[in-house]
């Protein structure tokens, strides 16, 4: 008798391959054939997931149409399945298969729609974390700037896209058609914000100053060393912005 | 073409059940143990009593008009992380006893479970203090992928040494004893050598868990295999029995032969009534859930559905199961 390990790697296998003769030897004999039980199971993994993916890219359905995002969704399954058992957490690489996907060569902003999409899904799915309250900072203000490092929510995601996947991401669900004819797709890279706040969840742009200098503090860089990654005299202005628009919840001194 | 299932997205004071110490000196210890982790002060109980299974599109109608029902059962996965959804199971839970369903913890797999996965249900349910907590015998997740569907088991006694050792690490991290729950299946391993029944029976004894009984999963599974329903309740132990589940299925016709599927697409079918009404007079008043997931409608049908299982726990004769409620 196989190991339940054996059983269960066969198992798998046939849904992930949709190749059930290994699988099905596995199977008793019953009125619905081996082949055609495992389907059931099979669709029902497929479809699943794709749904999951459906939830998380809205603005890649609409824009691609149900039956295109269908295709391309199980075709993502097959080539990367979910690995967390919270399918919240399923299509971080999404975005990435689609721009490479051969269909989608000619549109190369939907990869950036898709971009727009995970972030607004990580953001409505985040912990929560209470914002730094604005007046908090004047004791951050006392720590040297090469010693002071600032949490960032855990919702924030800062993104560098080639088009205006934003601008797109927002028509397409508003059905906004004349933001969709005036769309002009050239003049990027733009630099998007996307996070949680009170409000609920928010989509904004920077500068590329203020990209670099969001990038060095989210990744853990002290304030002096972010403020030299690209300095410029509108960062006291953006930090003000980000502070009142809850994208930091804390500071610490290093 | 096959139907689609819908994607399976989710406590109770310690009773000894009375046959444990029949399955070897581990039982009794374990029991005792858990039964020192129930009863957190802010946890409310679960009534025995119709309640329902909440989804997204009733959860904001729910927080904000409260409408009548007993209590609600959320899909534990659902529940992770942050956000608007948590905040409003939260103001849900101020007014309803809570029930957490998992469907992803995947206790049927030989490779154990994902320690990630368990400490987020333990995050979920510190921050909810549901009443019940329950999982399924199945497995999702093998080799590091997770499946999203609950998968069946051969029923060996390998794969019932394992899920017992997959149960104990999940009662052990939750520091109370849960329910898990039999499936609807639509195949049977060659190597299946226990009953389903007597599988959740040992498996209650060796680990303390106890069982949810879900009367359209036992319906739908005997039909597609030829079981005996009613020897099946017959054979699950009355006071092991935490909760009832009920739902609908639909019949499809697959390569010429016909097959029920649990869609919970639809209402209760009568033969499933019939059942619940066996299950009730062998089990006694347990918790009772109306479950519906695909082409959910109206939120009053539920309360339909759920007036009609509290009809049959009015009914139940005096003596059933006395004292197991």
């Amino acid at each position: 008798m196989p190991a339940l390990l054996d059983i269960e790697r066969g198992f798998a296998a046939a849904l992930r391959t949709g190749d059930c003769t290994m699988a099905a030897e596995l199977i008793a004999p019953a009125g619905v054939s081996a082949g055609d039980a495992i389907t059931i199971y099979r669709n029902t993994f497929v479809s699943g997931a794709v749904k999951a993916l459906k939830l998380s890219h809205p603005a890649v359905e609409r824009l691609t149409g149900a039956e295109f995002f269908d295709s391309a969704a199980s075709a993502f399954v097959a080539a990367s399945p979910p690995s967390s058992g919270c399918l919240d957490d399923y299509g971080a690489e999404f975005a990435g298969f689609l721009r490479l996907y051969e269909p989608l060569l000619d549109l190369p902003y939907v990869a950036g729609v898709a971009r727009v999409d995970w972030a607004v899904n990580l953001a409505l799915h985040a912990d929560d974390a209470k914002p730094l309250d604005p007046g908090e900072f004047d004791v951050a203000a006392r720590i040297p700037p090469e010693r002071l490092v600032l949490v960032p929510h855990p919702s924030l995601s800062l993104l560098r896209l080639y088009y205006p996947g934003d601008v797109i991401w927002r028509a397409v669900l508003e059905r906004d058609e004349s933001a969709l004819a005036a769309l002009e797709l050239r003049g990027g890279p733009f630099f998007v914000l996307v996070w949680r706040n009170a409000d609920g969840v928010q989509v904004g742009r920077v500068s590329e100053a203020g990209f670099a200098f969001l990038s060095a503090l989210c990744a853990g860089r002290t304030f002096g060393e972010s403020f030299d990654a690209a300095p410029s005299p509108e960062l006291p202005v953006l930090l003000a912005e980000c502070l009142a628009a809850g994208r930091f919840t804390d500071f610490r001194e290093i | 073409m096959l139907s689609v299932r819908p994607a399976p997205h989710t406590p109770q004071a310690a009773r000894l059940p009375a046959y444990a110490d029949s399955f070897g000196g581990r039982a009794a210890s374990q029991l005792v143990r858990r039964s020192l982790g129930e009863g957190g002060a802010e946890r409310s109980p679960v009534p025995a009593q119709a309640g329902i299974g909440l989804r997204f599109p009733h959860q904001r109608l729910v927080a904000e008009q409260r409408p009548a029902a007993p209590w609600f059962e959320v899909h534990t996965e659902n529940y992770f992380g942050g956000g608007t959804r948590l905040a409003s199971i939260e103001r849900i839970r101020e007014h309803y006893p809570l029930s957490l369903h998992g469907t992803a913890l995947s206790l049927g797999s030989a490779g154990g479970i994902d320690a990630a996965h368990l400490k987020r249900v333990a995050e979920c349910a510190a921050r909810l203090q549901p009443g019940l907590i329950s999982e399924h015998l199945s497995f999702s997740r093998v080799d590091g992928i997770y499946y999203a569907d609950l998968l069946p088991l051969p029923l060996t006694e390998e794969a019932l040494t394992i899920v017992c050792r997959n149960v104990d690490t999940m009662q052990d991290a939750l520091k109370r004893r849960v329910l898990i729950e039999n499936p609807s299946t639509y195949l049977q391993f060659r190597h299946s050598a226990i009953p389903e029944w007597e599988f959740l029976a040992a498996l209650a004894a060796r680990t303390g868990c106890g069982i949810l009984c879900d009367v359209n999963n036992i319906y739908v599974s005997a039909c597609n295999h030829g079981w005996d329903a009613l020897a099946y309740v017959s054979g699950l132990p009355p006071d092991a029995i935490g909760e009832i589940h009920l739902a609908g299925h639909a019949e499809c016709m697959i390569g010429g032969v016909k097959v029920l599927i649990d869609n919970h697409g639809s209402r209760v079918a009568e033969p499933v009534w019939d059942l619940f009404d066996a299950a009730l007079r062998r089990f006694g008043p347990k918790p009772v859930l109306i479950e519906w997931d695909t082409d959910i409608p109206e939120f009053s049908v539920l309360q339909e559905e759920a007036a009609r299982a509290e009809l049959g726990l009015c009914r139940i004769p005096a003596g059933a199961n006395a004292g197991a409620a």
